[in-house]
Parts: C-alpha cells; structure tokens; sequence
C-alpha cells in the first residue's frame, strides 16, 4: 500500500478520532450520540481494511459491536463500555500516527482488545440474563468470520505439516524402522488425519452449493428463452474449495447462458431435429487426485465449426487440424476472445484463469457441447509413482497409472504412430522423453497411463520408485503448462512436479499444430474509456478508488455524498456508479432510489462497496436497485475491476 | 531510494528493497518445468515453497544470464513470491533521483548509484507481465 495511502488513511482516522472522543464525552447513559459514533468508527474500520491496516480492523470490528449498529437496534452505554471505547480510541491514535509513519504491522494491543471483549460478554452475559436489549441477543448469535487468506494459510500449514509427516517416514525407513511399528508415530498420523479432515471441511462446500444456484440459471434463461430445459446433476457432493466457489458460478453461469441461448434449439427445431421437444443440460463433478473435474453438458445443436474455421482463419490462426476436436479448442483463443463478442466466454477463460484451471471442449458423438472445467486443489496428498525421464524426474498419480510394462514391450509402426501389443489389446505408445522436449528415447521401460476412457503408453528411462506426496498447485506466476499439474516437496526438500496425465495422453495424441488455448497469453483488449462516478464520505476511499479505476483505464469522477452524486449526474455522463452505503445525509441505499427513480438515469449499472457485508444488508441494496455489491473487507482490485468490466459489458450488449 | 541491485553480467538492474523478501547466496536444486517459458530457469525450494526462478536478462528481452549463482526472491502483485537470477551477488544501492524513463518494459526508470553506475530500476509485476508472454 502507497505512503500517500496510509498518510491519507492516518489524516482520516486522526479526524474520526477527535469526533469520536466528543461523542463519548458523556455517552454514558446516552443512545443518541450512538448513530454518529458507530459510523464514525465503521468509517476508520472501512478505511483500515481498504488500506490493510489489520490491528485497526481487528480492534473497530469489537468497538462496533460496544455501540452497535443503530439501523439494527439501539442501546444505552454504561460507563465501562464507555471506558473501554476510550481505552480502544488511544489504541487508535496509536495505529494512526504509525500508518503515518508507513508502519502497518502491528496487531491490536492485547490489553486493550481484552477490555473491549469484556464489553462484549457483558453485553451478552446481559442478553441472556433475559435483558430485552436486542444488541445484545444479536450478539449472542455473532460469528466469526475469517478472512479466506487465513484460511489458506491453515490450509498450507497443514500441508506443510503433512509433508514433514512424510518425511519423517521416509527418514525412518532409510533406518529400517517401520514407521507403523512407533505408537506416537500411529497416534500422529491419525490426528494429521483428523486435522485434514477438519480443514478440507472449513475450505471447501459440496457442488451442491452450487448446483442450487445454476439451476436457478437454468430456470430464468430458458424463460427468457421460451425453451424447455431439464437439468441434472451428479456428483453433487464432490467438494471446491471455497476460494474457487465464485470464479466457478461465474463460469458456470456464463456457459450455462450460451447453452440455452445458442446450443439448444427451440422445442420446434428440437422437434424437425427428431429430438425431444425438452433439451437436456447436465452438471457433473468428479474429483480426480489433485484435481476437481466440473462438467456441463448440452445436447443442443453444438458448435458450428465451420463458421469457428472461418473466424479462426480470417484472424489468421492455424486451423488445420484434421479433428474438430482440436478446432473447438480455438473458442478459447485470446484472438477470439474480445470483450463484447457475445460469447461471454472471456469472462469464462478470465474465471479459471484466476483458479488456474484449465477447460476442454467435447463435442460428443451424440450432438451438443461437453465443457469440462478442470480446477487444482491446493491440499492433496497423492500416492505417486515416480519416474526419470531424460533431466526430469516427475510423480505420476497412481490413479493413472494403469499398469507397468518391462523395457523391451514389442512395438509397431501403424500409420506413422507407434502401438504396443499387450495382453489388453493394442495401446499407443509415445516417447516421454520426446513429450517433455527431449530426444525421444526408446529404451526405459513402459508406464501405461489412463485417463477416463483413453489409455496411452509411455516409455521413460526408469522407474524410480513409489511414495506418498503431498502435491501444490505450481506457483500462480507460472503460464499453465499442460503436462504439470502441481509440484510436491520431497523429504530432502528437492521439489517433484507431477504429470498430468491427461495432458500427457492428449498432447500425445494430437497432430495438430493448433496452440491450446490456455497455452496462449492472456488477451485482454484496452478498456474502455468509461466515466466511472465514485460516491463516498471517505476521502482516503475514493482517492484509492480513483487511483484502481484510472489504472484499469477508466475515467473517474469523485463525490463526497449522495446529494452531489445526483447534482453531477444532471451535468456529466457517467456509465456506472460505485458508491459506499454508509454515509452522512443521503446514504447509498437512498441514492440507489434516487437514481432507478430518475427518468433519465433509472437504467445507470450501481455498484456498492461496503463493509455491511449481511445478507441483509445485501438484500436491501439488491432491493433498493443496487446491480452489484462489493465487500470493503474483501476488497481486492481484480473483483472491482472485474465487476464493472461486467456490468459495463453487459448495458452494452443490451444497448446492441 | 533504497534498492537491490542485480548484476545481470555486464549490467545492474535494482528492485525497490520493499519488494524484496530475501537474498538467496547459493541457488541449488533447480527443477526445470518442462514446457515452461524460456524465462522460466525452473522451480527453487525456498523454506518449502516451490518459487519460480526466472532469467532476468531473458526477461528484459536481452540473451540468458550465463551464469546464475544468486537470486533475489520478491514479492509481487498477489502476494505470491518470485525468484530472480543474477549473475553476481546481489547487494544494498542507494539510487539518486530519476534520470529518464526506461525504454523497455520492466524498466520505469534510469537513475544513477551513489558510486556513479547507471542502473535501470524495475517494476517487478510489468516485467513478469511483459516477459512471461507466451
């Protein structure tokens, strides 16, 4: 975060501050000064969470809950809450002279967030001592909620502890000692066991989750679309991490979109087609190792692949592969893949992008379109079988690995491809060596790999061995590349990548010189110079706002409340507004009203940025014509940027 | 400005200090990723995490580092961590004020160390952007 950030966030918390200490002077005993105080501190912890301040968010988050929220129920303060709020506004002057300073580490003084805590319980002690205080009960129901980095750092400690688990293994073994034979060992390996469960339960949701959702899709689009639509889903209980919960729906969501508007045909095509009037959407999830599978599927007309050839080629793109199979892969080339071209689908390749995922196109046998969204888990342990091939040595899942042939496997030449004859039948065979950029070799012995229905063989140089992995995803930073799927940290701490052993067998397989998509850059094409109007009291929000927006390549007018908001849009064109909820004279929500209210801005996209993040909340912004909401504690440039991309994206398709 | 300076052979290029999580003096171990951009030196184990050790020079649109002894591990955009080659041992500049702009991407400044040396300052996430371009 930028000096002139923290400098503008310790100016506004210093102001707060001294507003705060006037307020408190006499609450005691007093409700009405409570409106003015809550926002006052909301304001600060809205502020510190936007610039990182985390001691300042951890500390306001309990003074919020001393005053309370006065749109939720007021209270009367007693003369030890008030003290506490003292303590707790020295602690503040505190953090905001070392934001000043670029110091942004410290955590919330212990003593005092003790003191304010104690508030608390009182509250709650209160509550259930049968005080009709409704604070308090409220209180009595508070969650704790966890940021998702927390989250993801309990998930990487724990893989980490997984991996010194294996090590530890692996060290006594080389002694001759079975591990399995110490007690302590045994009773570690089940807590490990416990703990994994407890974590994989606290990171991830079923599918189900999800699929409630898509079908709430499914339903509105085929209204929208007088089609008839029924919908399945399988592997419902299969689990995603709770990261990769929205990137998921939101590519979902938009394949979903194209399935019903462009791939299914209306009930009297269907009819001509000797279809059934009713298409058929299905959902399916499957965890497959380190990696969850997400399938949708459509039996609807499929994609024209003439007409994808044809854009391909007049955008100059190779597209003389001889399988439609290969081609279908191009839908998700950077150069077909402009905002605004309809499809949606660069919303979709941006979605899996940010998981680091990857989709492949099917078009099945028996007509429409299969997309298969593959997505990494970041806590797997695998059993691997490890193999040496040319300078790499690389883990192979072991539920890949179909069998293990002996180095002199008999092969042929059929068609210029090589096959192996074995007991099963005849599998291709393919040089590893040669796939991962060596000299093919021929010599090693054969490790035959499957991947749903298709099996390939591979010869590498030696078979080293077999063991347990705890398997990472690569490092974000990295273009996804086919043939990895993650890296694991082996007990003497050199690093093992893993094959991905449908990459491995669909990279073998093809002939085509068509570049996957996910192979290729991101393309993002220059945004449009669009007026954005960010509404908001704070001034240390909406310069960083400002500065989010410009950089993304917007323009960017600023107002300091609802009532200037709506004077500037009498004035100025403006394409969207992003606006806070809580702020003085004219909040967000009666902004919102104002603006659906106007004849000539009622159709303006809005988009709020708060930290009430309830369902609640959510509900009266939604209600009162808010098109989207943004939560200040989650903040993160991307979702901004990506939020208004959209929003912006579709007015424009409507326009069209 | 207080930066790290990298020698790349015959140049130094500097990353603001900020950005920089540690000096590693003895890069071992290297996992090359098979498939991988040409930048991309291979995957480094650094206190258990794979990190990605990338060839500056290459980066910079210049031919490879010839050799590869250092690194300097920094922190970019996401809060994810990146390790950059160099051919000589990283040390602390303190740079004067901007002299020009840089001509490539990656490089937003040209400003001078207190010895005199030009060196070129970075910005580590354009130059991940621009340089890991398929």
């Amino acid at each position: 975060m930028s000096s002139d950030f923290l400098a503008m966030f310790a100016d506004q918390a210093t102001a707060a501050v001294a507003r705060i200490r006037q307020s408190l002077d006499g609450a005691a005993g007093r409700t009405s000064a409570n409106a003015a105080l809550f926002r006052d501190i909301h304001n600060i912890k809205a502020e510190a969470a936007l610039v990182g301040v985390g001691g300042v968010v951890a500390l306001t988050t309990v003074m919020e809950a001393i005053v309370t929220d006065p749109t939720t129920g007021a209270r009367q303060l007693s003369a030890a809450d008030v003290d506490a709020l003292t303590q707790g506004v020295a602690a503040l002057e505190v953090f905001a002279q070392q934001a000043r300073d670029g110091d942004v580490s410290a955590g919330a003084p212990e003593g005092v967030l003790q003191l304010l805590e104690e508030a608390v319980h009182r509250m709650t002690d209160s509550a259930g001592s049968g005080s009709t205080d409704s604070s308090a009960s409220a209180l009595s129901e508070l969650r704790i909620q966890v940021a998702e980095e927390y989250l993801s750092d309990v998930v990487s400690l724990t893989l980490e502890t997984r991996t010194l688990r294996l090590r530890l293994g692996d060290a006594l073994a080389a002694r001759g000692i079975d591990p399995v034979t110490i007690p302590d060992f045994r009773s570690m390996e089940r807590i490990l066991a416990d703990l994994e469960g407890v974590v994989i339960d606290a990171h991830a949701v079923p599918l189900q989750f999800l699929e409630q959702s898509l079908h709430r899709v499914v339903r509105e689009v085929s209204r929208a679309a007088k089609k008839r639509v029924a919908w399945s889903a399988t592997g419902e209980d299969v689990e995603v991490e709770l990261a990769a919960l929205g990137p998921l729906t939101e590519a979902l969501s938009q394949l979903i979109v194209n399935a019903i508007d462009q791939g299914i045909e209306s009930p009297d095509e269907r009819r001509q087609a000797g279809k059934a009037p009713e298409g058929q959407l299905s959902l399916g999830g499957s965890r497959n190792g380190s990696q969850i599978h997400v399938t949708l599927a459509d039996d609807g007309r499929g994609m024209s692949m003439d007409r994808l050839r044809a854009r391909a080629a007049a955008l100059g793109l190779d597209t003389g592969s001889p399988t439609d199979e290969d081609v279908t892969q191009l839908v998700f080339h950077p150069a077909l893949l402009t905002p605004g071209s309809g499809s949606g689908l660069d919303l979709v390749r941006d979605a899996l992008d940010r998981l680091r995922g990857r989709i492949i196109v099917r078009l099945p046998r028996s007509g429409g379109t299969e997309f298969t969204l593959i997505i990494p888990c970041s806590l797997a342990v695998v059993s691997a079988l490890t193999v040496q091939t040319g300078p790499h040595r690389l883990a192979i899942p072991m539920y890949s690995v179909d069998g293990i042939l002996p180095a002199a496997s008999e092969r042929s030449s059929v068609g210029g491809r090589w096959m192996l004859r074995e007991a099963g039948g005849v599998t291709p065979v393919a040089s590893l060596n040669g796939l991962v950029g060596e000299s093919p070799s021929w010599e090693g012995p054969v490790v035959v790999l499957i991947a749903g229905a298709e099996r390939h063989a591979f010869v590498c140089d030696a078979i080293v061995g077999r063991h347990d992995i705890a398997v990472k995803s690569l490092p974000r930073i990295l273009p996804q590349t086919t043939l990895v799927g993650g890296v694991a940290v082996e007990s003497d701490g050199t690093l093992l990548l893993t094959l991905d052993a449908r990459s491995a067998i669909e990279r073998a397989n093809s002939a085509s010189t068509v570049a996957p998509a996910h192979l290729a850059g991101p393309s993002r094409a220059a945004p449009p110079r669009q007026r954005i109007l960010v509404v908001d009291d704070s001034l240390a929000v909406r310069e960083l706002q400002r500065v989010l927006l410009e950089r993304a390549g917007f323009d960017v007018e600023l107002c300091a409340g609802g009532g200037e908001a709506l004077s500037r849009l009498d004035v100025a064109h403006v394409d969207l507004i992003l606006a806070d909820v809580e702020m003085p004279g004219m909040n967000g929500y009666e902004l919102v009203r104002a603006v659906r209210g106007h004849r000539r801005h009622r159709n303006l996209p809005i988009v709020m940025v708060t930290s009430h993040a309830s369902d609640e909340q959510r509900r009266q912004g939604l209600e009162a014509g808010a098109d989207g909401y943004i939560d200040k504690q989650n903040f993160d440039e991307s979702a901004l940027v990506d939020t208004i991309g959209r929003l912006l994206g579709e007015r424009s398709a409507e326009r069209r | 400005m207080s930066a790290v300076g990298m020698g790349l052979d015959h140049e130094i290029v500097c990353i603001p200090i900020e950005r920089v999580r540690e000096i590693i003096a003895a890069v071992t171990n290297i996992v090359p990723v098979p498939g991988a951009p040409a930048a991309v030196i291979g995957l480094i184990n650094v206190h258990g995490i794979a990190v990605a050790l990338l060839d500056t020079r290459r980066l910079l649109g210049m031919s490879p580092l010839t050799s590869h002894p250092f690194a300097v591990v920094a922190q970019v955009d996401g809060g994810d961590a990146v390790a950059f080659a160099t051919s000589e041992i990283p040390g602390h500049l303190r740079l004067g004020p901007p002299l020009r702009d840089g001509d490539q991407p990656g490089i937003t400044e040209v400003r001078a160390e207190s010895g005199g040396r030009l060196v070129g300052l970075l910005d580590v996430d354009k130059l991940l952007a621009s340089g890991l371009r398929p």
